[in-house]
């Protein structure tokens, strides 16, 4: 488990970052309406960076590990949500945080094989198990 | 709108995401280092990324006629795809872990909209 999470180390790290950019972009978009378009062009910068971080990951891991990654947004948009714009926590938002925490940690430590995606499919024997 | 026309919109959408992380990942495996010239000569990073607008403009239309609540945790079925197309296309293993995992995030997410 730990060499899986060792092996896309950086790529789960950039995912983490993609979605934690897209989150905040999303809620300067939300602040647009009250804050004016300075939120509107940040929210798209944001979002756009979190675009790029997101690609660039996808070269250091799995697909089926890092994909998956981008669920910590939903992570992000909650504590996003109760410090900066005032909503509450309620004990099915911490339940559903706990959940996906445990979600990501087996997906990160999910891959079996060292290396990985494309340039690993002929080490991996191009077999495919579910 | 027919609730049977959304649903298969909504499911629709989440395999154009999936798709569109095979293309990025297909994209960014095939050039060497971080070259952004490269990059931008991969046809898969423009496959991806007009998928990918394509699944928001999807998302973003679906909202005006169903819950965030239903949205939410049916768009996490995208990380169902994105397993089956990256067993299959790049023949990575869909482990045990992998599967209680997506299991986990689209339980959590369920609990996440019922807020």
């Amino acid at each position: 488990m730990l060499t899986s999470i060792r092996n896309n180390k950086k790529g789960i790290l950039l995912m983490a970052l993609s979605a934690l950019s897209a989150a905040f972009g999303q809620m300067f978009w939300k602040m647009f309406h009250t804050e004016g378009l300075w939120a509107l062009a940040l929210g798209l910068v944001l979002y756009a960076g979190g675009a790029i971080a997101m690609i660039v990951a996808y070269k250091y891991g799995s697909l089926s590990v890092l994909q998956p990654m981008l669920c910590l947004g939903y992570i992000f948009a909650i504590f996003i949500s109760i410090f900066i714009l005032g909503e509450t926590m309620t004990p099915f938002k911490l339940a559903g945080i706990i959940v996906i925490i445990f979600g990501v940690v087996m997906v990160a430590g999910g891959d079996e094989t060292p290396g990985c995606g494309i340039r690993a499919r002929s080490e991996a024997g191009g077999e495919g198990t579910l | 709108m027919n609730s049977a026309l959304l649903y298969t919109m909504l499911i629709g959408g989440c395999v154009l995401g999936a798709f569109a992380s095979y293309f990025f990942k297909n994209a960014s495996s095939s050039i060497d280092g971080l070259k952004i010239g490269a990059l931008l000569k991969e046809r898969g990073l423009w496959i991806g990324a007009a998928l990918y607008l394509v699944a928001a403009a999807n998302n973003i239309f679906l909202l005006r006629y169903m819950e965030y609540s239903i949205i939410l945790p049916m768009s996490s079925i995208t990380y169902i795809w994105t397993m089956v197309i990256a067993n299959k296309l790049l023949h990575e293993r869909v482990t045990r872990r992998k599967v209680i995992g997506i299991c986990a995030i689209i339980a959590g997410a369920v609990l996440l909209a019922r807020g």
